[in-house]
């Protein structure tokens, strides 16, 4: 046999030769992991440790979900013009361009905005308000009906660490953390040992609501629900739990013992109640939930977030009063959004010409209307842009604040260098250009 | 090499099927060599331990990590929720988005006499880890 056919044990791990760089925050979900140890080689991310196949792609300058990740930096400001050609401008010719698409547009409407630091985000906030714009968030299908049920019910939170120590049931309603935060339930919610759960996932009550078996069904137990059983049986168990009642249907007689049982009970909320044709009112009942547990036993509702600042979005609204108002400007399904003539579809950091529904994007085309990207990577939407200004890649190439799904705030460390502004920068620079003076 | 010793050499994990070359040129042994191909070949590799890794379908949840003892034992950061450090040693840890078996010798599996364990293949859930 020949010696080089033979697999060395000591060739199965190998460290990459470069630079360490420890501690780095991963920008890849709303768990903000900290713990991600990086091996920098020249100007590239050589080799990750910690970090899931979400994060990994950032710190590879690509679009999450790809196995293989690959760069899909944008390098410069480009300016669509009547030759539908990009042509690469100046940024402050980009600047210029933004300002005069505002002046020009009867209704700005915001796309993305929860992938960009605090700092950025604040300005958005700022920018919709003065500019009586709608934005429709990436992660508004889930937080807008959250962030709306707060008003009308108590709110208690609780830190993941919190939730790591004293959380003994765990319930994850119309939420896959495998396929939103992979690392959430190692870290925090399942599969680690706290203070009420000394054997980690052995000492927890783990339980997923799905209307389809999914694999969390490796660690949890499932609550059979169907869009048309879903507020029934959630409206059920707040009434079983508040009334303490004896007769317990038989598919919720798991769940309403361990949580029974429970010190300590954390309640997970995913992008599944958004799919729900009774959205809110799914979203009210899981907030009811939560309160009537909270009459004997401590309980917190956290939103499972895959946009690693999807809440730092929603805090920068929250300060700026912009969900006061009973008609908010805050929207949730970007397929409800109509496009009208005179629109500016003002893109940042995300993609929604990849989930405009054709007539949406038929319509778009029909009135002609301008796109503008603030970006970092290429896609269908800074294809579609007629004007694209690239950022620093924030997280990777750019520090910043950003807020994780609990809304513990969390430094973002540059690891990479880059030559481009920061959106933060950008933004800056657009707004202080447009001046007092909006429109004309 | 007798086809005995290859035999154990290839359990071990020290071999592959192509490494036998009546294996690979005999028509006859084809679909031997097909089945093994499937069981030990080159899309999931075969670790020391007897873990066989389709990297294809690993998300890096680093559940395998949090649920080995051993792994909890090396590293007093995993046991505290978090990925482990450089100078640790746990059995598994996560390189680029994918599960890696960093101390192949500590697990139960190849230590003589330790209890039989099964739990990073029975608690992953996409199915990325088997036991040959």
């Amino acid at each position: 046999m020949p010696e080089e056919s033979i697999i060395k044990e000591e060739d199965r791990f190998h460290e990459a030769e470069g630079l360490p760089f420890d501690s780095a925050v991963c920008p890849g979900c709303g768990c903000l992991c900290e713990d991600i140890d990086l091996t920098l080689g020249g100007e590239e991310v050589q080799q990750v440790f910690n970090v899931c196949s979400w994060g990994l792609s950032k710190f590879h300058r690509g679009h999450r979900f790809l196995r293989e990740p690959k760069s899909a930096k944008l390098v410069f400001p480009s300016l669509k013009r009547e030759s539908r050609r990009a042509i690469p401008v100046s940024f402050d010719e980009a600047y210029d361009k933004a300002v005069s698409l505002i002046r020009k547009a009867r209704r700005v409407v915001f796309f993305g905005l929860c992938q960009m630091a605090y700092e950025a985000q604040e300005v958005v906030a700022s920018l919709i308000q003065r500019l009586d714009a709608l934005a429709f968030p990436s992660e508004g299908m889930l937080l807008t009906p959250f962030f709306k049920a707060m008003k009308t019910y108590p709110y208690v939170s609780a830190t993941l660490e919190e939730v790591r120590q004293l959380a003994s049931t765990v319930l994850f309603w119309g939420a896959n953390p495998l396929h939103s935060c992979p690392r959430l339930v190692t870290r925090y919610a399942v599969f680690v040992a706290g203070v009420n759960a000394p054997d980690r996932h052995i000492s927890r009550k783990v339980f997923y609501a799905d209307p389809h078996e999914n694999d969390t069904g490796s660690f949890a137990m499932r609550i059979d629900i169907s869009s048309e059983t879903e507020v029934e049986r959630l409206e059920a168990l707040v009434e079983v739990i508040e009334q303490e009642s004896f007769a317990i249907p038989k598919e919720l007689d798991a769940l309403v013992r361990a949580m029974e049982a429970s010190p300590f009970v954390t309640i997970f909320v995913g992008r599944g109640v958004a799919y729900h044709p009774e959205s809110q009112r799914l979203m009210d009942g899981l907030f009811k939930l939560s309160e009537v547990i909270r009459r004997r036993r401590p309980c917190v509702l956290l939103p499972i977030v895959s946009d690693f600042n999807a809440m730092g979005f929603y805090y920068a609204c929250k300060e700026k009063g912009l969900f006061e108002d009973e008609v908010s400007l805050i929207q949730g399904d970007l397929r409800d959004y109509q496009p009208r003539e005179g629109d500016l579809l003002f893109c940042i950091g995300s993609d929604p010409f990849w989930f405009f529904s054709e007539e949406q994007r038929s319509t778009i085309a029909k009135y002609e209307l301008p796109v503008a990207s603030i970006s970092s990577l290429q896609n269908q939407t800074t294809h579609a842009s007629s004007l694209v200004i690239p950022v620093a890649l924030s997280g990777v190439e750019a520090e910043g604040l950003a807020f994780r799904l609990d809304g513990v705030p969390v430094w973002l460390r540059k690891v990479l260098p880059t030559a481009q502004p920061t959106d933060h920068e950008v933004l800056k620079a657009i707004e202080g250009r447009l001046g007092e003076k909006i429109r004309g | 090499m007798v086809c005995m010793a290859f035999a154990s050499a290839l359990l071990l994990g020290k071999v592959r099927p192509e490494n036998c070359p009546p294996l690979v040129e005999e028509e006859k042994y084809a679909e031997a060599f097909q089945t093994l191909q499937e069981a030990f070949g080159d899309k999931g590799e075969r670790e020391a331990t007897g873990l066989s890794i389709d990297r294809d379908k690993c998300d890096g949840c680093g559940i395998c990590a949090a649920v080995c003892e051993i792994s909890l034992e090396k590293s007093q950061e995993l046991a505290n929720g978090k990925g482990p450090r450089r100078i640790e040693s746990p059995v598994i840890v996560i390189v680029d988005g994918v599960i890696t078996i960093k101390n192949p010798d500590a697990c139960r599996r190849v230590v003589p006499d330790a209890p039989t364990c099964n739990a990073c293949v029975d608690l992953c859930p996409s199915k990325a880890l088997t036991f040959l």
